[in-house]
């Protein structure tokens, strides 16, 4: 019992963004931080999934030994699987903002890296519960558009677009928003992680855009630490991203006006997303990363039931 | 600075450390840390919309951070309120009366300031301190009082290069007349508001000397507020002084070296060991000792020194230098003489040997030949009818032997000679008729004879009665040298007739003197002055008809000392107090006189002087030294006078505040101290508590919590 406990907690903190940044391999970090969330829970997240028997399938090498029917076993010694089709069949898109602003870090994970390992836990987590999984990598524009499958073999996909993308260039969120609305087949759902710094309205009309499309869309909004508590001292020269121009300013004098602002931007943000049935979910980059997961799962029960 | 001084006024380099915040501030504009920041838009608007208020807080920080340092610099350099406590902040026109201490004390010099120096910069800054509309008097206390700025003067530049060009003076202050004298200024003045200040060392000498009369205080006026600043606070305990310079003859010869003698005195309560005492004649060294002196002693000095030529001399006595330089140094002013010419007019003349009434005297004079070198003495004899044709001027001493009869015109003549300053010498004899010298020489009193004649004592023939001389106690001058010496026969000498004198009715005012006596009492040699000569009368014989005398050993030396006494000069009408005028007296014979004065600081009086008219007086004398009279065209003619400090002032002894008051009896005083300071140099601050760094550095602290706080609350979180 002590040996479980001490491997729970070893799975634990690979929720830690800064732990899971030291390993190299998207696709272990997934699966770490994954293991990491579902170690702390009794009921796995994998059963009481309402699935309808489709067919049987041979076994081979790799399949989990878990959905070999023994009954047909018994009768015919030979492994064969059982497979399910997906009464819910629910397709998630994940959306990354990969414009130059997410590459921001006050500590050693930007924001970008944070929105990645979140999109690659849920992509293993969505192929692991046999849901399919899409992903859309933009800026100012849509830069990689990666149908959803449902195949285990996606994964590998997705995460090499994943490790591919680099946060450059200008943010144009309304106009991507748009592009995916059309884009996105039947009804998904669509997870966007952003830092969505940007012009509102337009983010809001993009939103607005989606849901007439009937997707269900959850905004995770992905912000640095530093960004809300704005914890700088001495003399500092700001340097703008996405062509915006520098500031030299004393911080500490300024710090009020700026988080005055700042909340202003992210409470305009947050009753959009409410206004629109929209769910939002602001992402620190300093927190673990069991908050992005809990969410998914929260929507995707949340939506089986319905 | 204004009214503040400095106790570390080196000290004020410090605030240029008010800089520091500044410099800080415009580094930290130069040095940053450069983040790539993401949320740029809304650090913009931020930004936009606190500009402003950020500058203004910025500037009010910066400006409180200068300013505690600049408090705190201030307050390192020890801030007085040296006229703070004068400062009167009236809003009333003001008339104010600055008399400032300028007698010798005051040069008491503490590590380059005198007492004098910080005196006026006292009464600049009072004169700073006077709003526009407000009137200066300035009064130099020296004796005689000098009004410097008689005001009321309401021209502040006027007033401070008047102030400028103030000196101390060598001699006393005259604070009854300087009372006066600000008295009178306000009598004339139409201002409201009266204040008088009197900058003083309150030397004892000056205050406790003088009675001020509370008529004169109150002539001032009640409502004028008197404020005595003390600048004598710096403690100087230490001062010898030269109190005295004298010749041991007044008499000065080329020919024979002279005798100085200077008197020193340790004013200081510390003994001075090997202080140096010089003494030159004419700006040359004639002798240096160096002597001891233990605190309150007054020793005398003396010095051999040799006139190397005639004419007037000067003689210089100075002590090393002290606290109080102005009292180290005594100056003397004389006439030296080549030859002293003496005319002998023999009443009852006779061809070779002892026959003629004035051989004895002749001889008595000029002993010798040989000796000529050595006595200054040179003799002439005439008869007594030649003297109504001689020139008597050329000799400075006529003696009158055993003359008979006196005409008017010869009286007249020999009158005249002595009240110009000549000496005469009346041997008495067989042949002199009381009654024509009562009536000619003696005149009731009027004459140059000192007193009346009367009868013949004694028999020169039959030799029946013997008297003998009688010194008395040896005071007069003229037999002082006999004092302690009976081997020189002075009282053994025998004396068989004289002429009795009436002493009674001699005039007191003739300085009149018995120098030797007979011993029945009567005088046998009396002296007098008539004019501004000297008379003396012998009332025996100058030949042995009368007296065994002119043989006896004694004669010599008697009539030496008689003759030098008679042509010695008063050195009193050169030697001066500083502060007394020169006088001149008319001069008939003189007609206008270009009269130049060559005065101790080097600089130069031109004056006009109608000579047969009027009296000169030349009262500019308020430096010790010598002074230079140049006299003519025509006939030029140059006269030295030295001027000396009052010994008083050497004493720097001074009256405290509580004595001040009494004297100050029924005035309203403010008593205010300037500084104390120690004879090192070092200053103390005076307990007054005039001293500003404490309130400097309580606004220091006060601003720095302002800092704190202000600095926290643009910090703070919201």
């Amino acid at each position: 019992m002590v040996q479980q406990d001490e491997y729970v907690a070893q799975l634990k903190k690979y929720l830690d963004p800064k732990t899971i940044a030291r390993i190299s391999g998207l696709g272990l970090q997934a699966r770490l931080i994954v293991e990491g969330y579902l170690s702390g829970t009794h009921r796995s997240p994998y059963h009481g999934v309402s699935v309808e028997f489709v067919q049987h399938r041979e076994y081979v090498p790799g399949d989990d030994i878990r959905h070999v029917d023994w009954k047909v076993w018994s009768r015919t010694d030979k492994y064969y699987l059982k497979q399910y089709e997906e009464e819910t069949n629910l397709r998630a898109y994940f959306v990354l903002d990969a414009s130059e602003s997410m590459s921001y870090a006050s500590g050693e994970v930007t924001k970008f890296d944070y929105a990645r390992y979140v999109i690659a836990a849920l992509c293993y987590l969505v192929l692991q519960q046999q849901d399919s999984a899409g992903l859309v990598v933009f800026d100012e524009r849509v830069e990689q558009y990666i149908r959803a499958s449902n195949q285990p073999s996606h994964l590998k996909q997705l995460l090499h677009i994943l490790e591919q993308a680099q946060p450059q260039g200008k943010t144009a969120l309304g106009s991507s928003l748009h592009d995916v609305a059309e884009r996105v087949e039947g009804r998904s759902l669509v997870v966007i992680l952003s830092d969505f710094f940007g012009d509102v309205d337009s983010l809001l009309k993009g939103l607005q855009h989606l849901r007439h499309r009937k997707h269900d869309v959850i905004a995770m909004q992905v912000l640095d630490g530093a960004e809300l508590d704005f914890p700088f001292r001495d003399s500092t020269l700001f340097e703008g991203m996405e062509e915006l121009p520098d500031v030299l300013t004393d911080p500490r004098a300024l710090r009020a006006a700026y988080q005055r602002e700042f909340g202003a931007f992210v409470e305009q943000l947050e009753r959009g997303c409410l206004a629109r049935r929209v769910d939002y979910v602001r992402l620190r980059t300093d927190q673990p990363l069991d908050v992005a997961l809990s969410s998914y799962l929260a929507h995707r029960n949340k939506r089986l039931r319905r | 600075m204004g009214p503040l001084g400095f106790l570390h006024p080196g000290l004020l380099w410090g605030l240029l450390l008010a800089g520091i915040p500044i410099i800080i501030h415009l580094l930290s504009k130069r040095r940053y840390r450069r983040v790539r920041w993401a949320a740029q838009e809304w650090l913009l608007a931020a930004v936009k919309k606190s500009a402003r208020r950020m500058r203004l807080e910025q500037l009010l920080l910066l400006a409180i951070r200068t300013l505690i340092l600049l408090l705190v610099a201030l307050a390192v350099a020890r801030p007085m309120a040296e006229q703070g406590q004068l400062a009167v902040f009236s809003t009333v026109r003001t008339h104010r009366i600055v008399m400032l201490d300028g007698s010798l004390s005051m040069g008491v010099a503490v590590a380059g300031t005198s007492r004098f120096d910080r005196a006026v910069q006292l009464a600049e800054s009072i004169v700073r301190m006077s709003r526009p509309g407000d009137a200066i008097s300035v009064l130099l206390v020296a004796r005689p009082v000098r009004t410097v700025v008689p005001g009321p003067d309401t021209n502040r530049d006027a007033v401070m290069a008047e102030l400028a060009s103030l000196k101390v003076t060598s001699g006393g202050a005259d604070l009854n007349e300087a009372f006066a004298r600000a008295a009178q200024l306000f009598e004339l003045s139409r201002y409201p508001r009266r204040e008088v200040y009197v900058i003083s060392d309150l030397q004892r000498a000056t205050w406790a000397s003088q009675q001020l009369t509370p008529e004169q205080l109150q002539a001032i006026g009640r409502d004028v507020s008197v404020v005595v600043v003390d600048v004598g606070s710096e403690n100087a305990r230490t001062n010898a002084a030269v109190t005295d310079v004298a010749m041991e003859q007044p008499l000065a010869v080329t020919s024979q070296p002279a005798e100085v003698r200077v008197r020193v005195r340790n004013f200081g309560d510390r003994p001075l060991d090997g202080l140096g005492v010089e003494v030159s004649v004419n700006g040359r060294t004639a002798g240096r000792q160096a002597i001891r002196l233990e605190p309150g002693q007054e020793r005398e000095v003396r010095f051999t020194v040799q006139f190397t030529e005639s004419g007037f001399q000067h003689l210089v006595a100075r002590i090393d230098a002290d606290l109080l330089p102005l009292d180290d140094r005594r100056w003397l002013a004389l006439p030296a003489r080549d030859r002293i010419r003496v005319l002998l007019v023999d009443g009852e003349p006779a061809s070779g040997g002892f026959e003629a009434e004035t051989a004895y005297l002749k001889v008595a004079l000029v002993p010798d030949r040989e000796l000529a070198g050595l006595v200054p003495f040179e003799t002439e004899v005439i008869s007594e009818s030649d003297l109504i044709d001689t020139q008597l001027d050329q000799y400075d001493l006529i003696c009158l032997c055993n003359i008979g009869q006196w005409t008017e015109a010869e009286a007249n003549r020999i009158e005249q000679y002595v009240r110009h300053g000549g000496s005469v010498l009346i041997f008495l004899g067989d042949q002199v008729e009381a009654t024509s010298y009562n009536e000619q020489l003696f005149r009731n009193g009027q004459g140059l004879l000192p007193i009346r004649l009367l009868d013949r004592v004694g028999d020169p023939v039959q030799r029946s009665d013997v008297f003998r001389l009688d010194p008395g106690d040896y005071s007069h001058p003229v037999v002082k040298p006999f004092e302690g010496a009976p081997s020189a026969s002075l009282v053994s000498t025998m004396v068989y007739a004289y002429v009795r004198v009436e002493l009674e009715q001699a005039t007191e005012a003739a300085g009149l003197a018995v120098a030797l006596r007979y011993d029945s009492g009567d005088p046998a040699i009396l002296t007098g002055r008539f004019g501004r000569g000297k008379v003396a009368v012998v009332t025996t014989s100058a030949d042995t008809e009368w007296t065994t005398w002119p043989v006896w050993p004694s004669y010599v030396p008697v009539m030496q000392e008689l003759a030098r006494y008679l042509v010695a000069p008063d050195l009193s009408q050169w030697n001066l107090e500083v502060g007394t005028p020169i006088v001149l007296e008319p001069q008939p014979t003189m007609g206008q006189v270009r009269v130049s004065a060559e005065m101790p600081d080097g600089s130069r009086l031109e004056r006009l002087w109608e000579a047969d008219r009027s009296e000169l007086q030349l009262g500019e004398t308020w430096q010790a030294g010598i002074v230079r009279l140049y006299l003519g065209p025509p006939d030029p003619k140059q006269l030295i006078y030295a001027f000396n400090p009052p010994r008083a002032e050497s004493d720097l002894t001074r009256v405290d505040p509580d004595e001040l008051r009494a004297l100050l009896g029924g005035l309203p005083v403010r008593y205010v101290r300037d500084l104390d300071t120690d004879e090192d140099g070092s200053q103390q601050p005076t307990r007054q508590g005039s001293e500003l760094h404490r309130p400097l550095l309580y606004a220091a602290l006060m601003l720095l919590v302002i800092e704190l706080a202000l600095a926290w609350r643009l910090n703070r979180p919201h």
